[in-house]
């Protein structure tokens, strides 16, 4: 598994610049935090990443194959069950009782066939994390995944992230700072101030 | 709906049917409107006729048999074209000429071209499949892009994306298009067997009503006719719906 490496990357959106000559490198294997205002350009690194975005210049190289991305909004299929929407995006490459007990683990009902836009906005949330891990990507994007969790079920979602990312490139958007450091690794501030490496 | 509602639709359709006895009892000749009771009293007899049930399954078949074909075909290119654009392009012609071409032409071209006996199927699949076809490319149009974003991101198949996705995009504009085709379907298949005067059908039944000045009978057959729709209707939109909710089970 490759570095992330992002160099001299520009974006903008219309008349909007968001990232001029932009270069960072996320280390491979590691957890990197990215703190900062909302609109400083965040998502948009992340989507960078993805590949969901192009730059206007720049490269975006060692990106792996697998990406799991929890995008902000939940995004689930939601006239199915929690079960079926980790069962979506893994097919049979899980068991039943795989999906299920990483829906345990979250502290969902794994045998519920209800469909998940009966689920509070908590439970989506959980659900949305469940799917991203149970992928079994090589580098995962979070973007403000816990938001919306209250502070015990918080600790709880984030050390199951922890359990199941170990080795794996996680960079992970924020705006609470407890957050970023709960989970540990390097923390980047945004807007950067200099190019970071 | 609730018991106000209910009440009141009751009392709208007595109403209609004392208008249609009273309309009757002052024109005063069966042969030009025949009332509510005879057309009741004709429809307690008619289905001992021999060759009712055979009318009825023969029309019944057909006009069933055109209207799936038209179901299963407008799915997938209708799943198709909201794929590849180039599909609804080159289909956009022939959806076209069938939307707007008045049916008695179709109907009257069929006649020279093909077997009366297919006929009701053909004219069937001709009014059904526009509306099946255009509300199924609609759906899928109106599948959610930050879905197909995720789907493209976790490399989902399109088995998948097909069953998740996309399914429950098309449902609510495919059980109103079932509850719509079908209906336009009996009307045009019917139409299409008077036409045609198609033997041993439901629609030779009319025509032979409307030949014999037998008013009764032409409003027993519409009544029928309304029924069977009615029924082929809900039939098919429960079974769409049990195969929906099957699906969400997954």
């Amino acid at each position: 598994m490759n570095d992330i490496e992002l160099k001299n990357v520009s974006k903008s959106f219309g008349e909007r610049q968001v990232w001029d000559a932009f270069s960072c490198t996320f280390k491979a294997g590691e957890i990197t935090c990215i703190e900062g205002a909302s609109g400083c350009g965040k998502t948009t690194l992340l989507r960078l990443i993805a590949g969901i975005e192009q730059p206007d210049s720049g490269t975006v190289t060692g990106v792996p194959e697998r990406i799991a991305f929890v995008f902000q909004e939940d995004r689930l299929c939601e006239d199915f069950s929690a079960r079926s929407n980790l069962r979506f995006v893994c097919g049979s490459s899980k068991t039943k009782a795989e999906l299920s007990a990483h829906l345990k683990e979250l502290g969902l009902d794994a045998g519920s066939h209800q469909p998940v836009r009966t689920f509070s906005g908590g439970m989506k949330r959980r659900v949305a994390i469940a799917r991203a891990i149970c992928f079994d990507a090589d580098c995962i994007l979070l973007d403000e995944p816990f938001q919306g969790l209250d502070a015990e079920l918080k600790q709880s979602v984030m050390d199951y992230v922890l359990r199941y990312t170990k080795g794996k490139t996680v960079i992970c958007v924020t705006h609470d700072h407890s957050e970023a450091e709960y989970l540990g690794g390097r923390t980047i501030l945004f807007p950067p101030s200099d190019n970071l490496t | 709906m609730n018991k106000k509602t209910q009440l009141w639709k009751g009392l709208s359709a007595a109403f209609a049917l004392l208008l249609w006895q009273l309309l009757a009892m002052k024109i005063g000749m069966n042969i030009l409107l025949a009332s509510p009771v005879e057309v009741l009293k004709r429809l307690a007899g008619i289905w001992k006729e021999t060759d009712f049930w055979s009318a009825v399954f023969f029309s019944f078949g057909r006009i069933s048999l055109g209207f799936l074909l038209a179901f299963a075909v407008g799915i997938v290119l209708g799943i198709l074209a909201g794929r590849l654009k180039f599909l609804e392009y080159f289909l956009f012609p022939y959806v076209t000429v069938i939307k707007t071409v008045p049916i008695a032409s179709f109907i009257i071209l069929c006649l020279l071209w093909m077997n009366f006996n297919q006929l009701t199927v053909l004219i069937a699949f001709l009014i059904a499949f526009p509306v099946i076809y255009t509300n199924v490319l609609q759906g899928i149009r109106s599948t959610d892009k930050k879905m197909r974003e995720l789907a493209k991101l976790y490399r989902v198949p399109w088995q998948r994306r097909l069953i998740y996705m996309d399914m429950p995009s098309v449902k609510p504009y495919l059980l109103s298009a079932c509850s719509v085709a079908i209906g336009m379907a009996w009307k045009a298949g019917i139409a299409a067997e008077v036409i045609g005067l198609v033997d041993g059908s439901v629609g030779e039944k009319l025509y032979q009503a409307k030949v014999y000045f037998q008013n009764a009978d032409l409003l027993c057959w519409t009544i029928l006719i309304i029924l069977l729709s009615v029924l082929s209707e809900k039939i098919f939109v429960f079974l769409v719906k049990s195969v929906f909710r099957g699906v969400e089970k997954l």
